[in-house]
């Protein structure tokens, strides 16, 4: 006998559990191509022996044209007027599902034996496709929140639930594609990293249509994916985010985890490929690095209302920072104990990590305030685009330029994942290094740059209040998935989750 | 707040200045024959060397042994130039892969006379019998000194490990052949129970013979079955299977091609298939038997031989081929595979340097190869030298073994690691 759902006033199905997984079975779906993007740089280098100097250019090259693609897609999916049986966002989607089934998969063609030439175009045209199928999915899934429920609280566990299923599209396939994906000498098995994407892909299509189907749309304003806005002087708009302090803050620490942690993504990889000599427990490795995260996720709401934002983000920079000099000085040796000891300082690491993710994004929410309280006038548009901008340009330039700095050390795409042992512990202080630049980063951004402390928040949010007659609140506001405020629609236009709030 | 944020700092501050005060480490000097990691770069070295002194950084960072590297460049007398700079500079330990008998009796005097260890990585096979059959040939006998190693590789285990191999992968290719017919191809193509092996080098018989020492023995077939391979089978399937020498007489290795064209020359389906098999002592063989395999439908000058066999049919995935040893350069093969980037010169210096015997069984043209642990001679030379320096047994952490000659003479001298099997995952 089918489920009977319980109906709302308007005849749609109640928000409840179904609208929460059928909303993480999205991001799920998005991750299950978008997961594999770390091993793209050893997929590219030690498999299909491309030299690393020029896959670092190439790898440049397609993610300025992947800055470009989104707001590309994004207007053509604005424009698009016409008329559909359910919902548009929900025909792109089914679209670039169908597309990702093999999508990420042409990323990973295992043909080493072509000539340079081929391998470029190989290379440009399975990453651009597999981009383009992925924009169609991600940008309109982004959207679809909003048409799910105008209801705040149920915007927020959609967000929250979003969360949950990236982490666990991320999370298994980090820990079990290492165990297969290489051989008992450490290299990278080409052929399987393909089939391992193929199966992903249909796993992703898989949760794509169920989220598909399980989606009930229950409003039906127009909304729209670009982040087309009013037209504004960009030279000045550039200036008032530069004198935001808040969001400067912000955007250097986010820039820090980019360039240095997902930047170094395959120097770690190389680490325990070549100085560790065991590939296959990398993934478990990062699992355990994300326990911090977890664990301290719920605690934050406590912690940030005692302590303050500002204050526990730079201990939590602090705590990193600890950790990355740990990694630098301890001796860390190639065998088992040099692995527990890279754990531990990774767990401490993560720990401060952990504090950092939880309160960013409700930082870049206060930097809007900051914006209001200083001048008169939010901007949220252009300070998040700006903020976006930033984050894009390390998302696409950090692993390029640790690609380049690995080479410099002797990285040598040739001996695959066997790297002679000098360049191995190179690269071990490389990753030690490249951590203690994001937790540097963070540090300045958040501790030194960003200037909301606990009073200073409290007397700006008072201010703010005050001058909208409304009645000051008892305590400070939440750390996660902030409730909109009704003038404003929430649109969700980036690959990385980024939240854009363009005011009406 | 404040105060913890002072108290982090200051943590951090202190650790910072942590490697200022880090204890001395013993300082080890290594004396190389041929090897520098500058030559090594370009390929101006010895490989086995290179291997070594890769793995020999690894096994030192674990013992925190400083090492300095000494390059003699295959000159005698500037290794017992190098092996007096090195003595005089006070070393804690030298570690010599001599280039000649004389070098290696030099650095043991000298370290004799210092109370020094002093550890041989031996690659040279006059200087492993100098050092290793004193009475024989009248040469250095090290066992006067206790503080005096050798560390090689267990040459006897050689054939014995590869024949293992060669026999469990016949045990296991007879049950999937007689499973799934169509998807395996059985090692005896011609169904005579006689697998006709193809023997490159001296020690190839003698590698046959143990294999089929094994494949007559019930009870280690069953113990391979159950314990290694772990199928549901037993001895019966290779009942009567042995392995057969084909008739070419001594195969040197310039004439590798030709002898292997040979055989095929007149061969059509109606007759036997005239290799089964593989077996080769030396890596240097495998180019010129890859290189023959793909050119046996091919003239001398280009031309299609029409009675020879088809290319296609002939794919050295389906002919078992094992080997000793994998270092060999094997970059002819490589411009074999891409003639055309070869002949524009595209590709590059790097790879084809990179490409050897390791990389042909990565792509399954060879099946395995039985070679030199490198890494466990290099770790347990450093481990030994440690555990002398501090004054402990030899043996302690070493994944190794004092060699025990035939008449079952233990020398305390002398510490061998066993061959290991290379395969493609």
């Amino acid at each position: 006998m089918k489920k009977q759902h319980v109906l709302d006033a308007n005849g749609h199905r109640k928000f409840g559990m179904t609208d929460c997984l059928s909303y993480a079975a999205g991001d799920f779906g998005c991750n299950m191509s978008f997961a594999l993007k770390s091993t793209l740089i050893i997929f590219w280098t030690q498999f299909m022996r491309m030299n690393s100097v020029l896959y670092a250019l190439l790898l440049i090259i397609v993610q300025v044209w992947d800055a470009i693609n989104d707001p590309l897609i994004g207007s053509i999916i604005d424009a698009d007027k016409r008329k559909y049986k359910r919902n548009k966002f929900l025909t792109y989607i089914w679209f670039g599902s169908i597309g990702l089934i093999v999508g990420g998969a042409l990323c990973f063609i295992p043909l080493p034996d072509v000539g340079k030439v081929a391998k470029i175009i190989i290379f440009i045209a399975g990453y651009v496709v597999w981009d383009a199928f992925y924009t169609v999915a991600n940008v309109p899934y982004g959207s679809l929140l909003s048409l799910i429920s105008k209801d705040p609280a149920d915007r927020a566990s959609l967000s929250a639930w979003r969360s949950v299923g990236s982490m666990v599209g991320n999370m298994v396939p980090m820990v079990i594609l290492p165990m297969i994906i290489y051989d008992a000498n450490n290299n990278i098995i080409g052929s399987r990293v393909f089939l391992a994407a193929l199966i992903m892909g249909v796993l992703g299509f898989i949760s794509f249509q169920y989220m598909i189907k399980t989606t009930e749309v229950r409003v039906m304003d127009d909304i729209k994916v670009s982040e087309e806005g009013p037209k504004v002087n960009i030279f000045k708009a550039f200036g008032n985010f530069m004198k935001n302090r808040p969001a400067v803050g912000a955007t250097v620490a986010a820039m820090g985890m980019f360039l240095g942690m997902q930047g170094g993504t395959a120097a770690v990889t190389v680490l325990f490929q070549s100085y560790f000599k065991n590939a296959s427990i990398s993934g478990v490795v990062m699992l355990f690095q994300m326990l911090p995260i977890i664990i301290f996720t719920p605690l934050a709401r406590k912690l940030v209302t005692k302590y303050g934002k500002k204050e526990l983000a730079t201990i939590g920079a602090l705590c990193s920072i600890l950790a990355c000099v740990l990694m630098l000085v301890l001796r860390i040796s190639p065998d088992s104990k040099g692995i527990i000891v890279y754990v531990l300082c990774q767990l401490i690491n993560s720990l401060g990590m952990g504090v950092y993710s939880t309160v960013s994004w409700s930082m870049m929410g206060d930097a809007i305030d900051y914006n209001e309280w200083k001048t008169g006038s939010r901007d949220e548009g252009t300070v998040y685009s700006l903020h976006s901008f930033f984050r894009k340009l390390a998302q696409g330039a950090g692993p390029s330029l640790v690609l380049l700095v690995m080479a410099a050390l002797g990285y040598s795409e040739f001996h695959a994942g066997n790297q002679l042992f000098e360049v191995a512990l190179k690269l071990r202080y490389l990753v030690a290094g490249l951590f203690l630049l994001s937790a540097v980063m963070q540090f300045v951004g958040l501790g030194i740059i960003y200037n909301l402390d606990k009073k200073t928040l409290t007397k700006m949010n008072e201010e703010l209040d005050a001058r909208k007659g409304i009645a000051p609140a008892s305590e400070e506001g939440e750390v996660v998935a902030e409730p909109l405020q009704e003038t404003s629609e929430e649109v969700v236009s980036e690959k990385d989750n980024q939240v854009v709030v363009d005011s009406e | 707040m404040k105060k913890i944020i002072a108290l982090l700092l200051s943590l951090i501050t202190l650790l910072a200045f942590a490697p200022a005060c880090s204890i001395n480490k013993t300082e080890v000097s290594v004396l190389w024959s041929n090897y520098s990691a500058e030559r090594a770069l370009i390929g101006e070295c010895d490989e086995f060397q290179a291997t070594i002194a890769d793995a020999f950084d690894r096994g030192a960072y674990i013992e925190r042994l400083d090492h300095v590297d000494y390059d003699a460049k295959g000159d005698a007398d500037t290794q017992i130039t190098q092996i007096n700079q090195a003595i005089d500079k006070g070393c804690s330990a030298l570690v010599i892969n001599p280039v000649d008998a004389s070098t290696a009796k030099h650095a043991f005097d000298k370290a004799k006379e210092k109370q020094i260890p002093v550890l041989f990585l031996c690659s040279n096979a006059l200087v492993d019998a100098y050092l290793l059959a004193p009475t024989l040939l009248g040469g250095l006998d090290i066992s006067g000194y206790d503080k005096a190693i050798i560390v090689n590789v267990d040459i006897d285990s050689r054939d014995e490990v590869l024949a293992k191999k060669i026999a469990e992968d016949v045990i296991k290719n007879a049950y999937d052949s007689a499973k799934k017919p169509k998807k395996v191809k059985a090692f005896d193509r011609n169904g005579d129970k006689k697998i006709t092996y193809l023997p490159l080098g001296l020690s190839s018989a003698s590698v046959a013979e143990k294999v089929n020492a094994i494949l007559q023995d019930t009870a280690k077939v069953n113990e391979i079955i159950e314990k290694t391979l772990k199928i549901k089978a037993t001895a019966e399937i290779v009942k009567d299977l042995s392995l057969e020498c084909v008739d070419l007489g001594l195969l040197l290795l310039a004439d590798t091609k030709t002898k292997i064209a040979g055989l095929f020359e007149d061969w059509s389906e109606d007759k036997a298939f005239p290799i089964e098999l593989i077996i080769s002592d030396d890596d240097a063989y495998v180019e010129d038997v890859l290189m023959a395999l793909r050119n046996v439908r091919k003239n001398d000058d280009g031309t299609v031989n029409e009675k020879g066999i088809n290319y296609k049919e002939l794919n050295t995935h389906s002919i078992p081929f094992y080997t000793v040893g994998i270092a060999t350069n094997v970059s002819e093969l490589l411009k074999h595979e891409r003639p055309e980037e070869a002949a524009e010169g595209d590709i590059e210096e790097e790879e084809l340097a990179a490409y050897s015997v390791m990389s042909t069984i990565d792509k399954g043209y060879v099946t395995a190869a039985a070679l030199e642990n490198d890494d466990e001679i290099a770790i347990s030379a450093a481990t030994i030298l440690r555990n002398f320096i501090k004054g402990k047994d030899s043996l302690k952490d070493v994944k190794a073994e004092y060699y025990t000659d035939k008449d079952g003479n233990q020398t305390k001298n002398y510490i061998t690691v066993p061959y290991t099997i290379y395969q493609a995952s």
